[in-house]
């Protein structure tokens, strides 16, 4: 009787046992899946984040803003006949970040309008305007022994 | 994620923080896209510098050349400037005897005719021209010169 009761203890204790590390689950289980939805919510927001921090990480539009002023004021201060050259290293870097492989493209000029465009991303460009009744002509980029450079040659324009 | 849409047993104080938490999310996300919006949208300020550069460029123009300002083509031809291009972009140019704001009489040479505006001083909207103002000697006449410019570089798609 006594060994009885004794396997019916020790078969108890096990089931308390059992149950207890049942339970034991269940609360790690329920933990996570409280906190899953915490989880899935922080690595969205990083994500969205980290996605929009890095749209913006090379400044693409302050960039295309700076050369294309910076080529306006050397067109406003040269002379008819000048050849102008530009170190443009930043330029054709950030361009072929932004996935445009030929450099060769990335300065327009409108000399109709007078304006310079530049673009350093796909399908958009920034345009400043020169005031001097100059045309420009051959605009090319060039990879020298100092790096890239951009080189165009002041024309005399008409007065539109 | 299953019981916390079936959860019946009245246990939602739980999962009643997610709502703070996503309104703690939508708070740093909301200040991450305002900080970098005013850190890299704006961009570059050109129109003082323009201003400016016009100015100084005009200056040497006349101090260095006579001209009649009876005629404006004259002026922009021997100045080598875009008479288009800065009417245009609505660049203000105004040379007078005397001081252009209180003077009564007819300007000496005018591009645009909103030269008051620069007379307002610091004027913070993105469409109001930032000037530049030259007092100087010219053939023996005091003269001012005004010149505002409120181009900025366009972003096309």
């Amino acid at each position: 009787m006594m060994e009885i009761k004794s396997i019916n203890n020790k078969m108890k204790f096990s089931k308390i046992s059992n149950i207890h590390s049942r339970r034991m689950d269940k609360k790690g289980e329920s933990y996570l899946e409280t906190n899953l939805i915490y989880i899935i919510l922080f690595i969205i927001f990083m994500i969205t984040g980290m996605a929009f921090l890095y749209k913006y990480q090379n400044n693409v539009y302050f960039w295309e803003q700076y050369y294309s002023y910076t080529i306006a004021k050397s067109v406003n201060n040269a002379q008819v006949g000048d050849r102008v050259e530009l170190i443009f290293n930043k330029a054709v870097e950030l361009a072929r970040k932004e996935g445009i492989a030929d450099y060769k493209n990335i300065v327009s000029v409108d000399n109709v309008k007078k304006e310079i465009g530049v673009s350093l991303q796909k399908g958009k460009k920034t345009v400043y305007p020169f005031l001097r009744n100059y045309n420009i002509d051959n605009v090319i980029v060039e990879e020298e022994i100092k790096g890239y450079v951009l080189k165009f040659s002041v024309i005399s324009g008409g007065v539109k | 994620m299953i019981c916390f849409f079936k959860n019946r047993r009245g246990q939602l104080g739980d999962q009643i923080s997610v709502i703070y938490f996503i309104v703690l999310f939508v708070i740093i996300g909301l200040g991450l896209f305002w900080g970098t919006y005013s850190f890299f949208g704006n961009g570059y300020d050109l129109r003082e510098i323009q201003s400016k550069w016009l100015s100084d460029d005009i200056q040497k123009c006349l101090l260095s050349n006579s001209l009649d300002f009876t005629n404006k083509k004259e002026f922009f031809k021997v100045c080598n400037l875009n008479e288009n291009i800065l009417n245009e972009n609505g660049f203000i140019i105004r040379l007078c005897k005397g001081n252009c704001y209180i003077s009564k009489e007819e300007p000496l040479f005018s591009v645009n005719s909103n030269y008051q505006l620069c007379g307002f001083g610091e004027l913070t909207s993105k469409n109001s021209p930032k000037c530049s103002e030259k007092n100087f000697t010219l053939k023996n006449q005091e003269v001012h010169l005004i010149v505002g410019s409120k181009i900025s570089p366009k972003r096309l798609d």
